[in-house]
């Protein structure tokens, strides 16, 4: 506003300075433009190369590479069906996001809302490095430490309990030894769980106070004021968040495919070896060859990835818009805000 | 201070020895002819070998002092890639070239030598409360049928059968096996396709194959940690890991006599005494009839084409003294890496494939620095 003041009146600035501004500004939008469209070319190139690499195994499987449930390397024999990928994907994320939304928005609510004491600086902080901590750590600690436990006491004593209910059960049942869907989807939801606790505490932050305290002067508890007052405001935040951390985990790679046991099963159990499909591009792409078309599957299974992805994201923004709508915008302003961060 | 001052002048000793030292280096080096000193060279490839190939790189730097060769582990397929684009000045892998691979080769380069440089093996282990870690037995159709998923139990009849007086536990069986691509994936899987009609036909042998059962790890060490963490699990690793891994490992039948054979250093190196040349596509020493032949046994390569034009005089004379080296001298150190030398007489043949890569022409004699 000021700016343009003082364009206005010749008086106030000397011309040079103005001037030297407006090459200055003109270099630099230049300059942006041109690393922006660079930029989406590039995404462009990408998405290209990928399509035109996996264009034979679309070519030769067509709908086929989306429903068969084989995929057999062997050469002479290849035969490439992405459902048991595409399943475990789906699922682990699933798992990922049940388990640790509920646990990211308390965590939120209580470095924001509740907890102001000598607890809250402390965990905010151990929450945040947990971000930090590079995904193969994870899975290092996922195969080692973890798993372990999961084989010999979390899943059998689940198996014997909820295993027993029946519907329910059925993904709680069979063999607990080896790596499974269930042990990547746990990993999963403490890697993404920083993610969303971010992007939720910056939402949950942004209720504005006036809400609050009309809450608690009409006679609300704490817990009465969180689930009328700030839940309801954040809540299409929360969606975003939840959506942030699920294209976290659908990505994920390497943790996962410590843990996972890269088998090709579909099926209830969670207690079945499954595979995603970055584990299996990270697992077979080094040594595939162009004499079959076993590297155009994987890159075929690459742009089945990005599109799962684009999926994930175009929903995300339609929420986080819609909330726009419903909230007239500082919430969800602070969402994408955060949603940029964590994504950069 | 005159702490200091003392120090000072020492250093100036010590600079002026060593500027003196270093003069003297150099006017030897530039009046006299001296010893080859090699050029760098760069290659890519198996992954198998690395560890040795690492090695022997660094220890024939101290022959040609000038031979520093890069060498990338980027996988056996990878290997085959970069050489036939001619990215690198050799290729390294596990398995020999497949003949849609020979023909992809630019004709230019006069066809490519295919170098057995160590053998390998891979070994089945496991991890079975009750059951010995050595001692065990195993053959290929029993093992074939564990990985098909068919034989369930360790109390099954099949396995009985091979470990009489052995009492086996009811465990059931947990099958580990590698979700990367690999060599030692390939050369388990040719083993039991060659053992077991049924898995060669229900499942093949390569790098990577559709498993009918079981979990897959990572690596080696994803694969030997599985094994370790579940009661009852069994699985392949490749052998010179598997030395270290604690693990149990199985005496696996030789075809040939019947014997049960642990794996070892000897045991695989004897396997190579099959080995033809020249190295076709389908050659491989499983199942060796050789005396004392451990079953599950392989090879690695080295690729070289055999006219060396494009590189430098020097490179070119590196690479071969390099090979001469390592199929002679090299072949020492293998052991304390636990892979396995080329059997007396293997090596042999291999050195006399050297006269076929040849310089704008000509054939390159070995250095006498590599010959001594």
């Amino acid at each position: 506003m000021a700016r343009t003041a003082i364009q206005l009146d010749p008086n106030t600035g000397p011309p040079a300075p103005r001037r030297r501004s407006r090459v200055g500004d003109r270099v630099f939008k230049g300059a942006s433009a041109t690393v922006a469209v660079g930029l989406l070319a590039l995404l462009a190139l990408l998405l290209g190369d990928l399509a035109v690499g996996g264009a034979r195994a679309f070519a030769k499987f067509g709908l086929g590479f989306i429903t068969g449930r084989n995929w057999n390397p062997v050469f002479g024999r290849e035969q490439f069906g992405a459902l048991p990928f595409i399943f475990g994907t789906l699922v682990t994320s699933a798992i990922a996001t049940v388990l640790a939304v509920p646990v990211s928005v308390g965590l939120a609510v209580l470095l924001s809302e509740v907890h102001s004491g000598w607890l809250r600086n402390p965990l905010a902080v151990f929450v945040d490095l947990l971000a930090a901590i590079p995904s193969v750590v994870y899975g290092l600690w996922g195969l080692f430490i973890m798993k372990p436990v999961f084989d010999h006491r979390v899943e059998p004593f689940l198996s014997a309990t909820v295993g027993k209910v029946p519907v329910v059960g059925a993904l709680f049942r069979g063999n607990p030894n080896g790596g499974d869907l269930f042990t990547a989807g746990v990993i999963l939801a403490i890697m993404i769980l920083p993610t969303v606790t971010a992007v939720t505490r910056e939402v949950v932050a942004t209720v504005p106070r006036e809400l609050l305290e009309g809450a608690q002067a009409l006679g609300a508890t704490r817990y009465e004021t969180l689930r009328m007052a700030v839940l309801p405001y954040s809540r299409s935040g929360i969606v975003g968040a939840t959506m942030l951390g699920l294209g976290r985990a659908l990505g994920e790679t390497i943790a996962v495919s410590l843990v996972v046991g890269n088998g090709l099963g579909i099926g209830a159990s969670l207690f079945k070896p499954g595979y995603t499909i970055p584990a299996v591009i990270a697992s077979e792409f080094r040594e595939a060859t162009n004499v079959g078309v076993h590297r155009s599957g994987l890159l075929a299974l690459a742009v089945l990835l990005v599109v799962i992805a684009f999926v994930m994201a175009a929903l995300s923004r339609l929420l986080l818009r819609r909330s726009v709508r419903l909230m007239g915008g500082s919430a969800t302003v602070a969402a994408e805000r955060a949603a940029f961060q964590v994504n950069g | 201070m005159n702490k200091l001052g003392r120090s000072g002048s020492l250093m100036t000793l010590t600079l002026a020895v060593s500027v003196l030292a270093v003069a003297c280096g150099s006017t030897s080096g530039s009046t006299t002819a001296g010893p080859f000193k090699g050029a760098g060279l760069t290659g890519a490839g198996a992954t198998f070998p690395a560890p040795i190939y690492a090695k022997w790189f660094k220890d024939f730097q101290q022959v040609e002092s000038g031979a520093k060769i890069n060498y990338q582990a980027i996988g056996s397929g990878g290997g085959v890639g970069q050489i036939t684009a001619q990215t690198v000045d050799f290729g390294a892998s596990d398995a020999p070239l497949k003949d849609q691979e020979i023909s992809a080769l630019p004709s230019a380069r006069g066809g490519i030598l295919e170098i057995p440089t160590v053998l390998g093996g891979v070994v089945v282990a496991f991890n079975v409360t009750g059951v010995q870690k050595s001692g065990f037995r195993l053959d290929g159709p029993t093992t074939a049928d564990i990985f098909l998923g068919k034989v369930k139990t360790w109390s099954d009849q099949e396995i009985a059968t091979l470990n009489p007086g052995v009492s086996l536990p009811s465990t059931p069986i947990s099958v580990v096996h590698r979700s990367d691509e690999s060599g030692t994936t390939k050369v388990f899987t040719s083993w039991l396709s060659a053992e077991s009609p049924e898995w060669q036909s229900k499942v093949g042998a390569d790098k990577s194959v559709q498993w009918p059962t079981g979990t897959g790890a990572d690596q080696n060490d994803g694969v030997a940690a599985n094994i370790a963490q579940n009661d009852g699990s069994i699985g392949y690793l490749s052998f010179d890991f598997a030395v270290n891994a604690g693990l149990g490992i199985a005496d696996i039948e030789r075809d040939s006599d019947g014997q049960f054979v642990p794996p070892s250093v000897s045991a695989i190196s004897a396997a190579g005494g099959i080995l033809k040349f020249p190295i076709s596509s389908d050659t491989n020493i499983l199942n060796s009839a050789a005396t004392g032949a451990y079953p599950i046994s392989s090879t690695t390569y080295l690729l070289i084409y055999k006219k060396l034009d494009p590189l430098s005089q020097d490179q070119a004379q590196t690479l071969v003294d390099f090979l001469y080296w390592a199929l002679t001298k090299g072949q020492a150190e293998v052991k304390a890496l636990n892979y396995s030398q080329l059997p007396p007489g293997i090596d042999q043949q291999a050195l006399s494939l050297l006269p076929q890569l040849t310089y704008k022409g000509k054939v390159l004699d070995p250095s006498s620095t590599v010959k001594a």
